[in-house]
């Protein structure tokens, strides 16, 4: 069973992507944010195996990737 | 008469560089419109669009597994998304036609907005609109902006504010246009889940038009929400 987290700002996609882990057999949800930023504090309390992130902040350029790095060490 | 010569010289040279700088600015505008309207779209009917594709598939899926009360949540999930992006569509469409470039139609447009809304909580909404508010004009991004935010207070307003009386104000102050929100009912937790990315949304649209957003909430006082845009 594969742990999964979801990080996306877009209500509507959120919940849907929530669905399909829900729904689907070998993926549990382990929790759903609506902020990105989340996702340090998350990762490190959680027990995680995916992390489905929108990785597109028009506001900050490179911090998709940025956090997306920082996730994994601190994993 | 060789003075003459150059005086017309130097006027077509400066007239010239006038049409041009006028050309580029339309040029400038048009882009930027473009861009803007690939941004809404992306944003809004993108996702939303993404969001219908994955869920037809796994209805498809639970339809053939036998799990029809899954298929049943998925199906209002599809409903949800589509009615949200027709309203989205709705509101890109009605920002980008050159005929809503007034102020007044703004006004005519989250009236009708909201009016429905008000009378099915049978809450008391008041517009109040001062004559050189509703003259002044607005570029498309800040009257976008500004749509999108009062919007956005306003569904707050009757989602969660509780309200019996609740009031839009339009006024001029100076230069400036202020917008205010304000109802009378028990206030929000500004850090709640519920509404962080509403809250987040209106602040960005402010930050964007260079405008000023304070939102004031307290269980005592309701909330009054308070844009001030610089003109």
């Amino acid at each position: 069973m594969l742990r999964v987290s979801i990080y996306d700002d877009n209500d509507s996609l959120r919940e849907t992507l929530a669905m399909v882990v829900e729904m689907t057999d070998e993926l549990v949800l382990a929790g759903s944010y609506p902020d990105a930023m989340q996702v340090l504090e998350t990762v490190a309390n959680d027990v995680l195996d995916v992390i489905l992130m929108d990785i597109e902040m028009p506001q900050r350029t490179g911090s998709g990737k940025n956090l997306t790095s920082r996730a994994f060490k601190a994993s | 008469m060789a003075g003459g010569v150059l005086v017309l010289l130097l006027a077509g040279a400066v007239t010239a560089w006038l049409l041009n700088r006028a050309r580029l600015q339309r040029l400038k505008e048009s882009l930027e419109l473009r861009n803007k309207i690939a941004a809404d779209l992306h944003d809004e009917i993108g996702s939303t669009l993404s969001s219908i594709s994955l869920l037809s598939g796994l209805t498809e899926k639970q339809i053939i597994n036998n799990q029809p009360q899954k298929a049943e949540q998925l199906i209002q999930k599809i409903s949800q998304d589509a009615r949200q992006m027709l309203e989205s569509m709705d509101d890109i469409v009605w920002t980008i036609n050159p005929r809503n470039d007034s102020m007044s139609t703004l006004l005519t447009r989250l009236r009708e907005y909201a009016k429905p809304l008000a009378d099915s909580k049978e809450i008391e909404l008041n517009f109040v609109v001062s004559p050189e508010a509703e003259n002044s004009t607005l570029i498309l991004n800040v009257r976008q902006n500004v749509y999108l935010i009062v919007k956005e207070a306003i569904n707050n307003l009757f989602k969660y504010a509780q309200a019996t009386k609740a009031e839009v104000r339009f006024e001029k102050k100076g230069k400036n246009l202020e917008v205010v929100v304000k109802d009378n009912g028990v206030g929000f937790d500004s850090n709640g889940m519920n509404n962080r990315n509403g809250l987040k949304n209106m602040h960005e649209r402010a930050t964007t038009m260079g405008a000023k957003l304070d939102i004031d909430s307290n269980p005592e006082n309701g909330t009054v929400l308070s844009l001030l845009i610089s003109g």
